[in-house]
């Protein structure tokens, strides 16, 4: 029996596995952070009214649309960012 | 993460908040158009602006007097600006003359009033009409009343919407007025009815007249079927004519406020779209961390290691891998710059099985095709061996042919030979009895020369020795035959009993005749025999003695 010398690359179904466990933690991540965003909407609708007043916008249309997607994409990029440099430290800890 | 991966991720979370960004689109303009008319209900003309009085069914009437009642009596022409006065018999005079009075000073001879109201109050027709507008929320956003008749060029001057209800004053009512006149509108209204109260006046005299609307007809625009939706024309309960209903616009303004606003519930689009926003920004997010520590990481990595295998300079992963599987018993075969397991047994022997196996089977290979090669070499052999083989049988049976006919030949004129040999036998013997010596020397050389060809023959045929001694043989046995044949009487030729006896057959030519054939025959084939006995019996002994001197003995 002989194998090749270079260190063996993950098959197919390994890489596969490994990005679905990828999107499957970013999808986790993406659902608690809208979660909580969703959870919130309520108690920061009305400053959040009173800002777009400030700015002689209307409540409602692409603006306040934009507004809290926006919201959500920061959330989600702050919460899953920190999450993987929080995972990423704890396993360059572990490999020193 | 792969970055295949990363890219799909974001393509996806793009898509879908395209798909749900319309979720927050504002919703589509819709305008509601509402028709209203307005009644009379209550005259507030000033007495002495109106002839009240009874109209032949007994109606009241109010009637709009023809002269100016500012003009000081004796009309026309004076007054002008003035105040006091007469004024007309059986009118009371003006008390002053009203700012709005303007024919006063122009027209003395009469003419009407500006800014006048309506006067028909007891028409079935509506004073006037006009149309509200609504927005998407049900605000108004527009009042606007129809000009006909009398009303040309209402303009609206003031139109305070608050909430489900508003006020709204024209003026400018008449084109060739002094703008003196004035309508107030209030009331309420949502896109399904409406109504309300109307004032109508001068500033001078103040209001005139008063009284109500309601919407009679509602159209909608921005909707997919809109369609305009008659109202049944009937009024509100009317009120008493003498109580209009009294409008206090300060607090229904204040009833009205608007309501702290608050923000709908997110519908399913709303939300979805902000859990793509939120699915996208994982991704964003986790991508450039793991960008940002793989900066981190980069000074931090370990570089190039020798291999355990060859000293090659290898990254630390590789060369742990090499190490573990030589741990794991494997050795490196530089040939195949692979590992090949090797087992115990045959570590120690430090047996290369693969380089040997491959010799084996190079070497197999090559004799496989070699022995291809001769085994085509030996086919084709006997290919030809087999084709010149029966190339020879043909050309041997043409010749066998070719011989049956020679001998076929030879035998006729062998027999030919044989019937003149016999003839010229008995012609010589004839002549060598009858003409004497001459016949016996012509015998004699004939017999010599028989002789000759006959061991010729024989020679030819059996060779030197076996020839000399067949010939031998029979000139022995010849002579023998010819000695006893001699004892034999002769046959005469000619005349007497010999001649008749030798024509005639009988028992003693039958015997002269066929004794001699009998004794050739039988003298023959014992000479025959006995001669081949002697020359096989010397042959042999000669080949023994070749043999044997060949083999060294």
């Amino acid at each position: 029996m002989s194998i090749p010398r270079n260190r063996p690359r993950p098959s197919c179904l390994a890489r596969f596995f490994s990005g679905f466990v990828q999107i499957v933690i970013n999808v986790l991540i993406s659902g608690v952070a809208a979660a909580v965003l969703l959870w919130l909407y309520p108690a920061l609708t009305p400053p959040v009214i009173a800002l777009f007043e400030s700015l002689n916008t209307p409540p409602s249309g692409y603006w306040w649309g934009g507004f809290w997607l926006i919201l959500s994409f920061l959330l989600g990029a702050i919460v899953a960012g920190g999450l993987t440099t929080l995972l990423a430290l704890l396993t360059r800890r572990k490999t020193a | 993460m792969k970055r295949t991966t990363k890219y799909s991720l974001i393509l996806a979370a793009a898509f879908g908040l395209g798909f749900a960004l319309p979720a927050f689109a504002p919703p589509p303009e819709i305008t509601t158009f509402l028709w209203f008319e307005a009644y009379t209900d209550t005259w507030h003309l000033p007495e002495w602006t109106c002839d009240v009085g009874s109209t032949s069914d007994g109606n009241e009437q109010c009637k709009i007097v023809d002269e100016n009642p500012c003009l000081s009596s004796g009309g026309g022409g004076g007054g002008g600006g003035g105040g006091g006065g007469d004024g007309y018999e059986g009118w009371p005079a003006c008390q002053e003359v009203p700012d709005w009075c303007w024919l006063c000073t122009s027209n003395g001879g009469g003419g009407y009033y500006v800014d006048e109201p309506p006067r028909d109050r007891t028409s079935t027709n509506p004073t006037f009409s006009g149309e509200i507008t609504l927005d998407a929320n049900g605000y108004v956003t527009n009042v606007q009343v129809y000009n006909h008749g009398f009303l040309q060029t209402a303009t609206l001057t003031s139109l305070n919407p608050t909430g489900a209800s508003f006020s709204a004053q024209f003026s400018n009512l008449f084109d060739n007025a002094s703008n003196q006149g004035y309508l107030r509108m209030e009331g309420a209204v949502d896109a399904t009815t409406g109504g309300g109260v109307w004032t109508w006046g001068h500033a001078g005299p103040g209001d005139t007249n008063s009284g109500t609307w309601w919407v009679t007809m509602i159209r909608t625009e921005g909707e997919e079927d809109p369609a305009e939706e008659p109202l049944v024309a009937e009024p509100p309960e009317a009120a008493p004519p003498e109580e209009p209903p009294v409008v206090e616009p300060e607090l229904e303004a204040e009833e009205m406020q608007r309501e702290p606003e608050l923000a709908a519930p997110l519908s399913f689009e709303e939300q979805a779209a902000l859990v793509g926003a939120a699915l996208m920004g994982a991704v964003v997010g986790t991508a450039a961390a793991q960008a940002g520590t793989a900066l981190l990481r980069k000074p931090l990595a370990p570089a190039l290691v020798p291999s355990p295998v060859d000293g090659k300079l290898v990254p630390p992963s590789q060369a742990a891998f090499e190490q573990e599987k030589l741990n794991q018993g494997y050795r490196y075969n530089p040939v195949s710059d692979g590992f090949d397991y090797v087992p115990e047994a045959e570590k120690k022997v430090e047996l290369k099985s693969n380089i040997i196996a491959g010799q084996v089977a190079q070497v197999r290979a090559e004799g496989a095709q070699r022995r291809a090669e001769i085994q085509g070499k030996i086919q084709a052999s006997r290919a030809n061996y087999k084709n010149s083989i029966q190339q020879e049988m043909a050309r041997q049976q043409q010749s066998y042919q070719q011989h049956m006919q020679t001998a076929e030949r030879y035998d006729r004129y062998s027999n030919i030979a044989g019937l003149v040999e016999t003839a010229a036998d008995i012609g010589v013997d004839a002549l060598a009895k009858c003409t004497g010596p001459a016949g016996r020397t012509v015998k004699l050389v004939y017999e010599r020369a028989k002789d000759v060809i006959q061991y010729g023959n024989a020679v030819y045929d059996h060779g030197l020795a076996g020839g000399t001694a067949r010939f031998a043989g029979n000139k022995a046995y010849e002579l023998a035959r010819n000695k006893a044949l001699e004892r034999a009487p002769i046959p005469k030729f000619g005349k007497g009993k010999n001649a008749a006896r030798y024509f005639q057959v009988g028992p003693n030519t039958l015997a002269r005749e066929i004794t001699p054939r009998v004794v050739d025959a039988l003298g023959n084939t014992a000479a025959e025999k006995g001669v081949e006995k002697t020359v096989d019996a010397i042959k042999d002994a000669g080949v023994e003695k070749v043999n044997s001197l060949m083999a060294g003995k």
